[in-house]
């Protein structure tokens, strides 16, 4: 290793260091619903062998009205086993893995993607996907994302090194990698196959005589590894395609829509060719879903929603970069002599346009615009695409100072985009969307553990929020998470074990609607809901035993008694 | 809309016959949702026109005579129509709100650094979105005095194909000096949409969408005859459909 490279890897350290781990507990501030599920089922997992309903080591989670892909769960329980149930122990996964992200992106760039003439490339790519905004906030959270993508990296890895050296055991770990990448995250379920799909395709040839070749030579080792695909192949049919696992896709295709179902439908009904307009404007929404990932606001502005809406936010890029990705995109599809001159064949330039194409297409299917969160595949080609971008622009200057001026003025406005992005994410983020995130819950769950032997009683509303009885939460994972209650014991109640049952209940907690009339008020109990679910004469009066307000002080959740 | 109509096929013929293309292409032009479903006062409308192909003429063939005609028409278009800024009080607001989150705001160099007026950018990129995003051009545009969901574009969905395989057939351009006056004559025009507000923002945009249309348009001539023919088809049963069902949508 010679200077160069050890400094490279210093800087990658500390930005690692940084992003992903410093004051990992405390940035974001609460774990959200999805983290303390996982986190808890680790537990339950680790405690039990089975899940919080009592499923021993199952292929997917119940979760609230869907089912969770599994391998981040079970990838958190020895983090939970060495740290316990804490918040660190949770996280540490997803940030783990956000690091490893950044070696097999540089092993892929650096070996299979940049032409060997181009020595500055990985360098910078690497650094840029490292300190990207998009990967930077999923990592710092329980998002499967993020370990999905490390299996899709190693999937293409190995895509790449099989071209190269052409042997069975690559082959097999391409499949294998696909499979995990696709349990992991349901995006990926898309994702994969079909980039997977154009590897065979573009390969054909290439792929049937490599079989033919190991049929031929290495034939028990042939027959091993197609024994084991197609076992994987069964496991994953039946699980996530026609299992329990595909549940979540079910519930987030384009047809649930709001815009489609309140927005084109009731219109579309009263027109005589109703099945007609309705199919047309599905496929039309598809197309515009489409198409918002190519909005600038996507990039520029509002694309992580750090902020309320209507704000200025932070986009999934850092301002500077976004006109090196145009120029990126445009090489890439319009200038063919120039793109190719970058990479180590012509194969890449094709195979990076279907990652982009592909990994955006998940998200296009399903609800909401402009996720994140589905498209965060989509970031190793644009970090490759947005460093083609300036290093392209920078051949383009002549000029010594012209270049000097360039540097200085990308170091600059990356600097400022990296302060600002600390400053939406650290300040802004956590007081603007403190509700949305489940601010409160924890401080609630850690009061009630301390106090609830005090009551008859703990009554709890899932519902909460400032304008009303509107959004419903699952705050009973926030109290067995912080109270580290016994799974087993949670498992065992008998109301848990009815099928087609959503029990919550523990010891004396109850998870229910309060509404104040129809409450036992002959008993010591205490209430945790929001403002509107208690007599207004009860706020801020000595009733009132517990408050935490919103950060952004719209409202918050009260711990009330009556005695 | 018939005035409209009328005016895109003066255009559309002036673009034929300047660029020597298929006859199919006055019909292809003519026929652009912008033209039909725009709901612009027709003067507003062709004004937009003009500017795009006028933009389009820059681009092809740029001359300092032309971009004078093109800075002499905006003029008047602005003293016209006199656009309204569009960075209102209310993204002012907000970004005072931001800078208020900071503990000790009135004397932190970071919330001052971060959150002052350059801030506004943000609306820009909004009000250009509005407008300009393939999203708006393709997919769902944003039309007067229809439902805001209705998905229908200023141009064709397939247009994004035809300007893809315009600039898959551009001759090499290695060689050719920087274009300063399209640019120019773009960025004018991108800024009058970004800053101005929507409504007002349209003439504009418009312009660009028309100059996307001229391409798609070019596109469009370059491929086979029997192409040319089926998406006409395409074209007519389409507009046939929405013009049949954007009436269920019109608020």
């Amino acid at each position: 290793m010679n200077f160069k490279t050890i400094s490279f890897w210093v800087i990658i350290a500390i930005i690692a260091f940084f992003t992903r781990y410093y004051k990992l507990d405390v940035f974001p501030p609460e774990l959200t619903i999805d983290e303390v599920s996982i986190g808890y089922n680790a537990y339950s997992i680790l405690k039990t062998g089975k899940d919080e309903w009592g499923n021993f080591m199952p292929t997917s989670f119940r979760s609230v009205g869907d089912y969770k892909a599994p391998t981040l769960i079970y990838l958190t329980v020895p983090f939970v086993k060495i740290f316990g149930l804490t918040e660190m122990a949770t996280r540490l996964p997803v940030a783990l893995f956000s690091t490893i992200n950044i070696f097999l992106f540089w092993i892929l760039v650096q070996k299979y993607i940049f032409n060997r003439k181009n020595t500055v490339l990985p360098y910078l790519a690497t650094i840029i996907f490292s300190l990207s905004p998009w990967l930077i906030v999923f990592s710092r959270s329980g998002f499967e994302a993020v370990v999905a993508m490390t299996f899709l990296l190693a999937n293409i890895i190995m895509i790449f090194n099989f071209l190269a050296k052409n042997s069975q055991l690559n082959f097999f770990f391409v499949i294998f990698f696909a499979y995990l990448s696709a349990i992991t995250y349901h995006s990926n379920k898309i994702v994969v196959p079909i980039i997977n799909l154009y590897f065979v395709v573009s390969n054909f040839r290439l792929l049937v005589a490599s079989i033919g070749s190991w049929h031929k030579t290495q034939n028990n080792a042939f027959r091993l590894m197609a024994l084991v695909v197609i076992a994987m192949t069964c496991f994953f049919l039946k699980n996530y395609i026609f299992g329990l696992g595909s549940s979540r896709g079910s519930m987030t295709l384009l047809s649930k829509d709001f815009d489609y179902t309140n927005g084109l439908i009731p219109v579309y009904l009263s027109h005589p060719l109703s099945w007609l307009t309705s199919f047309f404007g599905l496929v039309s929404l598809w197309y515009k879903r489409l198409l918002e990932y190519f909005s600038a606001n996507f990039y520029l502005s509002s694309g992580l929603g750090l902020a309320t809406l209507g704000h200025p936010g932070q986009g999934v890029l850092y301002a500077i970069e976004y006109p090196f990705l145009v120029t990126g995109i445009f090489l890439l599809f319009f200038n063919k002599k120039i793109i190719n001159a970058f990479f180590t064949s012509s194969y890449v330039p094709e195979f990076i346009s279907i990652w982009i194409l592909v990994s955006l297409l998940p998200a296009s299917v399903t609800n909401n615009s402009q996720h994140a969160l589905r498209t965060l595949n989509a970031l190793p080609a644009f970090a490759v695409l947005i460093s083609i971008g300036i290093t392209f622009t920078f051949n383009l200057l002549k000029h010594k100072m012209l270049r000097t001026v360039f540097i200085t003025g990308i170091l600059s406005a990356s600097i400022f985009g990296i302060l600002r992005f600390v400053d939406y994410y650290a300040l802004h983020y956590p007081v603007e969307l403190s509700e949305t995130r489940s601010y409160g819950w924890r401080q609630m769950a850690i009061y009630a553990r301390d106090h609830h032997q005090e009551y008859d009683n703990v009554y709890i509303d899932s519902r909460f929020g400032s304008a009303g009885p509107y959004t419903y939460g699952v705050p009973y994972l926030y109290f067995l998470f912080y109270s580290k209650y016994d799974p087993a014991t949670y498992i065992a109640h008998p109301q848990r074990q009815v099928a087609g049952q959503f029990f919550q209940n523990f010891e004396n907690y109850h998870f229910v609607n309060v509404y104040w009339p129809d409450m036992d008020h002959t008993k010591n109990n205490l209430y945790i809901a929001s403002p509107w679910s208690f007599p207004s004469e009860l706020l801020n009066s000595k009733n009132q035993k517990y408050y935490v307000p919103f950060l952004n002080q719209s409202s918050g959740l009260y711990a009330i008694s009556e005695r | 809309m018939i005035l409209a109509l009328l005016g895109s096929i003066v255009f559309a013929t002036i673009f034929v016959v300047r660029e020597k293309t298929s006859i199919f292409v006055v019909f292809y032009l003519s026929l652009l949702p912008l033209v039909i479903f725009s709901g612009q006062p027709i003067f507003s409308l062709l004004l937009s026109l003009l500017l795009g192909y006028l933009l389009y003429l820059l681009f092809r063939s740029p001359s300092t005579k032309t971009l004078l005609v093109f800075v002499g028409i905006l003029i008047v278009s602005v003293l016209i129509y006199h656009p309204r800024p569009g960075l209102d009080l209310g993204s002012l607001n907000a970004i005072n709100a931001q800078r208020g989150e900071h503990p000790d705001f009135q004397n932190s160099f970071v919330s001052r650094l971060i959150h002052n007026k350059a801030e506004l950018s943000h609306s820009f990129v909004r009000n250009f979105d509005r407008l300009l995003s393939p999203a708006a051009i393709f997919a769902s545009g944003y039309w007067h005095k229809t439902n805001a969901y209705y998905p229908l574009g200023y141009l064709f969905p397939w247009d994004i194909y035809f300007i893809y395989i315009f600039f898959k057939e551009r001759k090499d351009t290695k060689g050719k000096k920087t274009n300063y006056q399209f640019i120019l004559g773009l960025t004018s025009l991108l800024l009058f949409c970004g800053l101005s507000y929507v409504d007002d923002a349209m003439i504009y945009g418009f312009s660009v969408v028309y100059f996307l249309a001229l391409l798609a348009a070019k596109g469009y001539a370059v491929s086979t005859k029997r192409t040319q023919k089926i998406f006409l088809t395409i074209i007519c049963l389409y507009l046939l459909y929405h013009l049949q069902v954007s009436k269920y949508f019109y608020l």
